[in-house]
């Protein structure tokens, strides 16, 4: 079986409708569309509602390249080293939105490399800022009164030193 | 509108897992719908070197020619201080968590012994509460190299699957241990124990699929003696499904005094599962360096990869000159000495190597004959000690030794 699925290709339609044609077994790295293919749902276009063309062809962009396998030992460290360029690369967007749509994606799609990958980049990008700056990046609204504010700040006193 | 209430169940907990402790607790004062979302996270990690307290800033701005010039007990002082801030920290932090709890690191920095009873009660509070809690899957307490002595409670956590320990000790173990039996992965590095009490731990952890050994083991009462010698090896009995086992060569050295210590035939057990070794501070050098290997290739025929790293004569216990090879020793090695050897499933050996022992070679030599399948033989050679001609040598030497595998590749 595994030998005639190599080459054979999964039709995947994002929520604008448009069509992406993957090998299958590089989309098999999705557990969603795994369990699809598994359930022999898969011999039509896949509809993925929940990810735009712009968000699916991110993913695909990410689970071709971790596809690939390497030959052996040395050739897994070359491929780690290269890999972690391109995951560090690949979070590297330049609308934090675009972070998020991956997030959702990720869960969605269940890649659990994926999700670990885009969650550390979102706690990295609040990891350095002031409570003021977390709250206008990412627009969230302060509606504690100064009373809760010191309330919560005496409360959790140790992390706040 | 707030980026993160698009986000699904469960997704703001694993970004705050990605986040140092402090900053995840910082959250709770972004809004009133984030001041308990830290709560809930699966994973907590405290550890003590990445944690930044107060104190910490009036250090680097008093300069460090007041931190030079602070006395001996102060700094004392200021070390207690941060230990204790550190420690209400973590029962803060236990007291408001909420829902299970999956990870729990705890690491720890060595500090002074004289105020260290304190906190050791403390962190058995803590076991004894996670314990409770019996949600936790993955616990590593690591304790610098002052002998911890684990609480019985931390025998109760039935989840678990893996366990991490360093700087404990075993000195008291329950007599009946209820069973780990989901244990599958167990890191010990530098623990105070005894093989008996090793021996019953492990005989507890039926389905342990990987065992690492970081350091050398310490033990109670001085080393172990000759009559241990076979205890060493029925550690390996308990390990009926292991699938990975990174040990150092020096649980077998132990036994310094004893000359004609006898390595078995075979390991109490055939470790049918056994797919990678790994052995380090191999010493070849010594009479049973060699057998030793020779017991794990005959007790693991699913073996698909090997790794050593090997000491130097002087690096091994060059003293105890009872225990090395002779050249004639080395010399007698024939592979038909070893017929029972048939190494199906083995595809790569790995040697980090500061000397090139006549031994070691007989290895790499048996290695080829008895691996059809093997792929890929590399040797890495300490460079200060060689020259170009010495690894031609060992090359030639491999090259023209008999091989089983078509194609393997030989790498010095």
């Amino acid at each position: 079986m595994s030998s005639s699925s190599s080459s054979k290709m999964i039709e995947l339609r994002s929520s604008d409708g448009e069509t992406f044609h993957v090998e299958e077994t590089v989309v098999l790295q999705s557990e969603t569309i795994k369990q699809m293919i598994d359930d022999d749902c898969a011999n039509a276009a896949i509809p993925l509602p929940n990810v735009t063309s712009m968000t699916l062809a991110k993913v695909i962009e990410y689970i071709k390249k971790h596809a690939e396998k390497p030959k052996d030992d040395d050739d897994k460290k070359v491929a780690e080293e290269d890999l972690k360029k391109f995951d560090a690369e690949f979070v590297k967007v330049d609308q934090e939105s675009m972070l998020f749509d991956l997030v959702r994606a990720a869960n969605y799609l269940n890649i659990k490399s994926l999700l670990d990958l885009t969650c550390q980049a979102v706690a990295d990008s609040i990891k350095d800022l002031s409570v003021e700056e977390v709250r206008k990046k990412f627009n969230i609204q302060n509606d504690f009164t100064p009373e809760e504010e010191a309330k919560v700040r005496k409360e959790n006193a140790w992390a706040f030193d | 509108m707030d980026w993160f209430n698009n986000l699904p169940p469960g997704i703001i907990e694993i970004i705050l897992c990605f986040l140092p402790i402090q900053d995840a607790v910082r959250t709770s004062i972004l809004s009133r719908e984030w001041r308990y979302r830290w709560i809930k996270i699966p994973k907590l990690e405290f550890q003590e070197f990445k944690f930044h307290l107060s104190t910490d800033g009036a250090e680097s701005s008093n300069g460090v020619a007041d931190v030079e010039q602070m006395s001996d007990q102060s700094r004392k002082t200021k070390d207690l201080i941060k230990r204790r801030k550190f420690f209400y920290a973590i029962c803060q932090v236990l007291l408001m968590h909420e829902g299970p709890l999956r990870e729990f690191t705890l690491s720890m920095r060595p500090c002074d012994q004289s105020f260290i009873d304190d906190e050791l009660v403390e962190i058995d509070s803590i076991i004894f509460h996670l314990s409770r809690k019996n949600t936790v899957k993955k616990l590593a307490i690591d304790n610098e190299w002052e002998w911890y002595q684990l609480p019985f409670s931390l025998f109760s956590f039935h989840q678990l699957a893996d366990l991490r320990l360093g700087g404990c000790a075993f000195s008291h173990l329950p007599t009946c241990i209820n069973e780990f039996g989901s244990l599958t992965s167990l890191s010990l590095g530098a623990v105070h124990t005894s093989i008996k009490k090793l021996l019953h731990l492990l005989s507890n952890c039926p389905s342990l699929k990987t065992m690492t050994l970081v350091n050398e083991m310490f033990f109670e009462s001085g080393y172990p003696t000759v009559s241990d010698y076979p205890a060493i090896f029925g550690l390996f009995g308990c390990l009926p499904v292991i699938e990975s086992l990174s040990i150092p060569f020096g649980i077998f050295r132990w036994f310094k005094s004893c000359v004609h210590h006898k390595v078995p035939r075979e390991l109490p057990i055939k470790l049918n599962h056994l797919k990678y070794l790994y052995l380090h501070e191999v010493c070849f050098t010594r009479k049973d360096g060699l057998s030793i290997l020779v017991l794990f290739m005959k007790s693991s025929q699913k073996l698909e990869k090997i790794e050593i790293d090997s000491l130097s004569v002087e690096e091994g216990n060059s003293t105890e000159e009872d225990n090395l090879l002779t050249e004639d020793d080395i010399c007698s090695f024939t592979l038909g000495d070893y017929l029972d050897i048939w190494l199906e499933h083995m595809s790569e050996l790995h040697i980090t190597s500061r000397l090139i022992f006549g031994s070691e070679l007989n290895f790499v030599k048996l290695i080829l004959a008895k691996s059809p399948v093997l792929k890929k033989v590399t040797i890495r050679l300490d460079y200060r000690k060689f020259n170009e001609d010495e690894e031609l040598q060992i090359l030639q030497v491999l090259l023209s030794s008999p091989r089983a595998s078509p194609m393997v590749e030989i790498i010095v």
